[in-house]
């Protein structure tokens, strides 16, 4: 969605500007992470869905942000800049998988697996309830941890 | 066997760095192994534990070929695995892209259909059809209704117990073996005819059904529909599979859910088959028997539904460990071969079969033996007072201890109980609640014990077995308050 205020847009499934918040679980605003006005949501329902969804993906917040290349080494991709997790992809859009998160051993082993691998082009096919996304001649359902370890560029 | 013998140009060369360390561990490895060292080499680097624990054992320089995996590892920032999956996956694809040409594909029929099944606004709709005609209409009203009517009122209560009844009689003079084989607890007369008359037809339709489902690709949508549900209550998508197989057989489904990932996810899945869901001859003989009283049966299940979601729940506040991670390749829909599922539905009931019928013997000749010693009646009397708490006659002890020693058996044991005429409608229904909850069976509690060890499995069923009778006693005062009757 756009901030009303500074016009910065933004997924709000992502914002978590005021998770400290003891109220926020409830709270029928949503914080712009660019300006931190606070936005009401638009409707009570779609709000409730909106928390569902972004508990699910709590734990991963650090793979969530749009660029998370590593600091401290160079990164040799050519759209490292422009990398985003694949659960920024929108129903029927198009990319190429540009990295994977390698952090978890245990993640990175199931997503080769899947022969999800960088260079790959990927289709979003549904993002809700599950994410369901094809690759190659493959087509994958998984959940939102394992799709934000997966980094594309779009084109 | 090292050096294998493959044309040059498939040959797959990785970067220098992973050649140059795969040949000092070549040469380094000392032992026979029964493939290729080049093979071993780049397992090692890929950390495999398996071949890690087995150079271990078999090489002394084994420091030394571990200081070489150290060294390369260091190189990269990403695990090796990854970087070597990497290669292997650019050199597949430059092959495959001489030899194969992509055609745009077509769009059919079953794609809209692959669509609707997995968007919730429509694939659920569609969960509640598939279960409304596989589970209730197929398996509880044609094989728990029609077919067990057929077989056991028609074949077995006219033609088969009167005859084995006055052959036995004829030809056996003393009262205990006769009771053995024939007349109410018999072998034949009970246990066989449990078998064959009330449990296959039941089992038979259930499989056959659930046959048809793995053989559509439908478990894996399903599977995806669920998902974000059973996260609540421990669990990923994928367990699904033996949660709806668990609707067949628990004890068939305990064993299946070594498939899930975790041990957490395992001991959920292992308390919940054990505690609320039914299996396809309880959940046959409960929609046979509730399916005149739709109200019942809206109870019943609704109580089912809420103790497995609140347990679920609560057992995955409780367990500690990862958080279940959920992934799976989606197959497109296929319209299922008939001779597949033929195939699997009878090598599933044949299995069935062959791991029941000695139970069912089994349990007979226990009866029998508790009858003639006065065994039986003792406990009977002991549990009355239970039963009284729960508002049932004292003869529906005996159900609980036949379902004690099976599942089906007990439950076979209420559809007799109930023809029988003593059961008003809210006992059948009491008795129904408690029944599903009530112990996992002999051999459900045995590939328990095998699967999840005696600490888990003895603790699932001392939970499990005041909690039936609990639930069962709440229940019957929740109706007594409400004064509903059906």
């Amino acid at each position: 969605m756009k901030c009303g205020f500074c016009g910065y847009e933004f997924d709000e499934t992502t914002a978590q500007g005021c998770a400290s918040c003891p109220l926020h679980n409830t709270c029928s605003k949503v914080r712009c992470p660019n300006c931190g006005f606070d936005i009401p949501k638009e409707n009570r329902l779609f709000g409730w869905f909106r928390r569902r969804r972004n508990m699910a993906g709590k734990g991963e917040m650090k793979s969530k942000a749009p660029c998370p290349g590593k600091p401290g080494k160079e990164e040799g991709h050519q759209g490292a800049a422009t990398a985003a997790a694949l659960s920024r992809l929108n129903n029927g859009e198009e990319a190429v998988i540009s990295e994977i998160d390698t952090g978890d051993q245990g993640t990175l082993n199931k997503i080769m697996a899947l022969g999800i691998l960088p260079g790959e082009r990927v289709t979003m096919i549904q993002r809700y309830p599950t994410f369901v996304f094809q690759v190659g001649n493959t087509r994958v359902t998984a959940d939102e941890n394992l799709v934000n370890s997966i980094l594309i560029h779009k084109q | 066997m090292s050096g294998s013998g493959s044309p040059e140009r498939f040959a797959l060369r990785y970067d220098e760095t992973i050649e140059k360390s795969l040949e000092s561990i070549e040469k380094l490895l000392k032992a026979r192994y029964t493939f290729s060292k080049r093979m071993i080499a780049l397992l090692l680097l890929q950390q495999d534990e398996e071949i890690m624990k087995m150079v271990k054992l078999r090489e002394r320089e084994f420091p030394r070929i571990f200081a070489v995996i150290q060294n390369t590892r260091s190189q990269y920032k990403d695990p090796l695995r990854y970087v070597i999956t990497l290669q292997t996956h650019q050199k597949s694809k430059e092959i495959l892209a001489g030899v194969v040409k992509d055609s745009d594909k077509k769009k059919r029929l079953h794609s809209v259909l692959d669509r609707l099944t997995i968007q919730p606004l429509t694939g659920i709709p569609i969960l509640l059809l598939v279960l409304y005609f596989g589970l209730y209409k197929f398996v509880g009203q044609f094989g728990a209704g029609t077919l067990v009517d057929l077989i056991e009122g028609k074949l077995f209560e006219a033609y088969i117990n009167p005859w084995v009844n006055q052959v036995v009689g004829n030809l056996i003079p003393w009262p205990a073996l006769q009771t053995l084989l024939a007349f109410d607890y018999g072998v034949v007369t009970l246990g066989l005819r449990y078998a064959v008359a009330i449990i296959l037809p039941i089992v038979g339709t259930f499989f056959l059904a659930f046959s048809l489902l793995e053989d559509s690709g439908y478990l894996p949508r399903l599977a995806l529909l669920v998902d974000r549900l059973f996260k609540k209550i421990g669990l990923s998508g994928r367990a699904v599979i033996p949660m709806a197989l668990g609707f067949g057989c628990d004890t068939m489904a305990t064993l299946v859910s070594r498939t899930l990932e975790t041990n957490r996810e395992r001991v959920i899945a292992t308390l919940l088959l054990a505690l609320a869901i039914p299996c396809s001859a309880q959940l046959g003989v409960v929609l046979g028997l509730l399916s005149a009283k739709p109200l019942a049966l809206a109870i019943w299940s609704g109580f089912i539904i809420l103790l497995f979601l609140l347990v679920g729940y609560l057992a995955a506040k409780l367990m500690p460990g990862k958080k279940p991670s959920f992934y799976m390749e989606l197959p497109p829909l296929r319209m299922p071969k008939l001779s597949n599922i033929l195939e699997k539905t009878l090598s599933r009931m044949q299995w069935y079969f062959i791991e029941i019928v000695p139970f069912f013997i089994l349990a007979s000749v226990l009866i029998w033996a508790g009858k003639i010693t006065g065994a039986f009646d003792a406990v009977i009397q002991a549990t009355t007072p239970l039963m009284g708490a729960l508002g049932l006659p004292s003869k529906a002890a005996e159900i609980f201890l036949f379902g004690f020693f099976r599942r089906d058996y007990g439950a076979a044991g209420l559809y007799d109980l109930q023809k029988s005429g003593v059961l008003t409608g809210v006992q059948m229904l009491v008795a129904a609640v408690t029944l599903t909850i009530f112990v996992p069976c002999i051999a459900q509690f045995a590939i328990m014990v095998k699967e999840r060890g005696w600490k888990t499995a003895l603790a699932i069923a001392c939970f499990i077995f005041p909690f039936a009778f609990f639930c069962g006693y709440i229940l019957n005062q929740a109706l007594a308050l409400l004064g509903l009757t059906f």
